[in-house]
């Protein structure tokens, strides 16, 4: 029987770790679910917060709790909130506008990722890695897999209104969730056959009492409608098994409420759990065909 | 596709005065024999929609639109809403009744041109979409006051307050669906004639609003072009998208341009208009067969 013909190979396995903040530590037990199982991963693709999740990942997260710490220092980041830049926005006539402009400074923020990254390259990553940011002029979409982490990770991360736009190359980046909130695509495009998808739907504030949360909301509805729209496309055009770890979270979890990321963790493990038994047959089958 | 002679719908997509081209889109349609027995349409969208529905002739749409759509219908400040923008604590923040512009006149005018006629009662089938802010869920207004829900599907958020309708709390439909083909197809059409426009880019952006304008035109039109690519694999043949071209730039509020627009919305759909025959099963030319 052997001998003849191609020798088949066992399946290209991708994680993709989609947007969603603070929730994206939610991948954090997904993926402890994933080693225990012995899934090989061939490629990662994050997108904002999931970028973080991604990056940790494809350096073999040698450190166990990188990701965790690097997540909480982050979330403690985003209670100085820069007030003149808010005055700016209420009164551009006055301050002058400057598209540029957020409500946090980000000095302390960058160097916090680049004490947790360092002078890494995506290209050096062990597991190849793919980052996903916005072009902020075009809207489109903008895969990132080369150069330094730290630029992929800051433009990638670059929540509007809240954190200023990361320059790569001639580019203006943004937030990747604003385009591409699971980013399956690149994952196809990489050529795998088994997607694991994690991905995390915004939960809309029952209650908005201020401005800014209104506009949280009006964002949380159309990218939770962009992430259904986009995994519809590619579960309907594509052969690639995609595998949806999408955790559900009852009220939003803001980017300060880091004392929930044991929670988050066991949310993440648990949606992960509920798609095991489909990722060992998977996995058997493909095991079976070699 | 059913029994009997295929329906045809046309989903009218947002995009304010660009909508007008559907009036064009309509024409060519009638010229050609071909009649319409659903008509679905989103924020600005659904103004055309609401007024084909009617039986109103392409030049009494174009005058209407010329009356309802002026500057002064978003020149009119809500100063109540302006303060709350501003200081939540001393005027308590209230998302059902926050809008920065006065909606009296938009609604004066629009009861001026549709009375107290019902969706349920138009001449041709008439469904018109919003977006549950509570959810973030696509909400189709098949029933009910014409006026209400044309003020739901066009309460884009931060300019008019959202409108209450059954208990909903809902904004505008392009939230949830720029281009709602989905409802057509809930609705039983067999042949969709769809028309949509992508949110413009800003050249530059100096101020907050033009901020969060640039913000909700690239994830709006990243939605709008995944659930193309989606309809466009689920239902291939039977979703016709015309996407007029316009080479002058045509602004929010320019009425000026209308004849413009509806002669763009003419072109684009005659070029479509032998694969819609060929569809219809009306052969190459000649004789109107419905």
């Amino acid at each position: 029987m052997s001998g003849a013909g191609p020798v088949p190979r066992r399946p290209r396995v991708a994680v993709v770790v989609g947007s969603g903040g603070l929730k994206c530590a939610a991948s954090i037990g997904a993926i402890e679910v994933l080693r225990r199982e012995g899934v090989p991963i061939d490629v990662v693709v994050g997108c904002s917060g999931g970028a973080i999740f991604a990056l940790w990942l494809a350096n073999d997260a040698r450190r166990d709790d990188a990701a965790d710490v690097f997540a909480r220092a982050l979330g403690g980041l985003f209670d100085a909130i820069d007030l003149r830049s808010v005055a700016r926005a209420l009164l551009p006539k006055v301050f002058g506008f400057d598209p540029d402009g957020a409500l946090l400074d980000d000095r302390r923020l960058n160097a916090v990722i680049r004490a947790h990254v360092g002078d890494a390259r995506l290209e050096d990553a062990p597991v190849p890695l793919r980052i996903v940011a916005t072009d902020a002029a075009t809207g489109e979409s903008v895969v990132l897999s080369r150069g330094p982490a730290f630029d992929a990770l800051r433009a990638s991360l670059a929540i509007p209104l809240v954190l200023p736009p990361w320059t790569v190359g001639e580019r203006r980046l943004v937030d990747g969730g604003l385009s591409n909130p699971l980013p399956i695509d690149v994952a196809i495009r990489e050529g795998a056959d088994l997607i694991v998808a994690m991905g995390f739907e915004d939960p809309i504030r029952p209650e908005v009492g201020s401005l800014a949360e209104m506009l949280a909301n009006v964002t949380s509805v159309t990218v939770n409608q962009l992430l259904r729209a986009q995994f519809a496309f590619h579960a309907l055009a594509h052969h690639a098994e995609v595998i949806p770890i999408m955790p559900e979270f009852d009220r939003p979890v803001g980017l300060r409420e880091t004392a929930r990321i044991p929670w988050l963790v066991e949310r993440g493990r648990i949606a992960a759990e509920a798609q095991v038994p489909y990722l060992r047959r998977l996995l058997a089958a493909a095991d079976a065909t070699r | 596709m059913s029994a009997g002679p295929p329906r045809v719908a046309l989903v009218i997509g947002s995009g304010s005065v660009k909508c007008a081209a559907a009036i064009g889109i309509r024409s060519v349609l009638e010229r050609a024999g071909i009649g319409l027995d659903m008509l679905v349409g989103c924020s600005g969208g659904a103004i055309y929609a609401a007024a084909m529905a009617t039986g109103r002739d392409a030049g009494e749409i174009a005058a209407m639109a010329r009356a309802l759509w002026t500057r002064d219908v978003t020149s009119q400040r809500d100063n109540a809403g302006m303060m709350r923008a501003i200081a939540p604590k001393l005027m308590k923040f209230d998302a059902e009744r926050f809008g920065l512009r006065d909606d009296r006149l938009i609604m004066k005018r629009l009861r001026a041109a549709f009375g107290e006629a019902r969706v349920e009662d138009m001449r041709v089938p008439l469904h018109l979409t919003a977006t549950d802010f509570a959810n973030g869920e696509l909400v189709t207004l098949s029933r009910g006051p014409v006026v209400d829900a044309i003020r739901a599907s066009i309460a884009l958020p931060f300019a008019f307050a959202p409108r209450r309708i059954d208990g909903r709390l809902l904004v505008d439909g392009f939230l949830a669906d720029p281009m709602p083909v989905s409802v057509a197809i809930k609705q039983g059409a067999d042949v969709i004639v769809a028309v949509g426009f992508e949110s413009p880019y800003q050249d530059t952006v100096r101020s907050a609003s033009r901020f969060a304008f640039q913000l909700s035109s690239i994830m709006s039109n990243n939605l709008l072009k995944s659930r193309l690519a989606f309809h466009g694999m689920a239902h291939h043949g039977e979703v016709i998208v015309v996407v007029p071209e316009f080479r002058e730039r045509v602004r929010l509020f320019e009425t000026e341009k209308l004849d413009y627009v509806i002669a763009e919305g003419e072109r684009a759909m005659t070029a479509h208009l032998p694969y819609l025959r060929e569809l219809l099963g009306l052969g190459a030319a000649g004789a109107p067969a419905r």
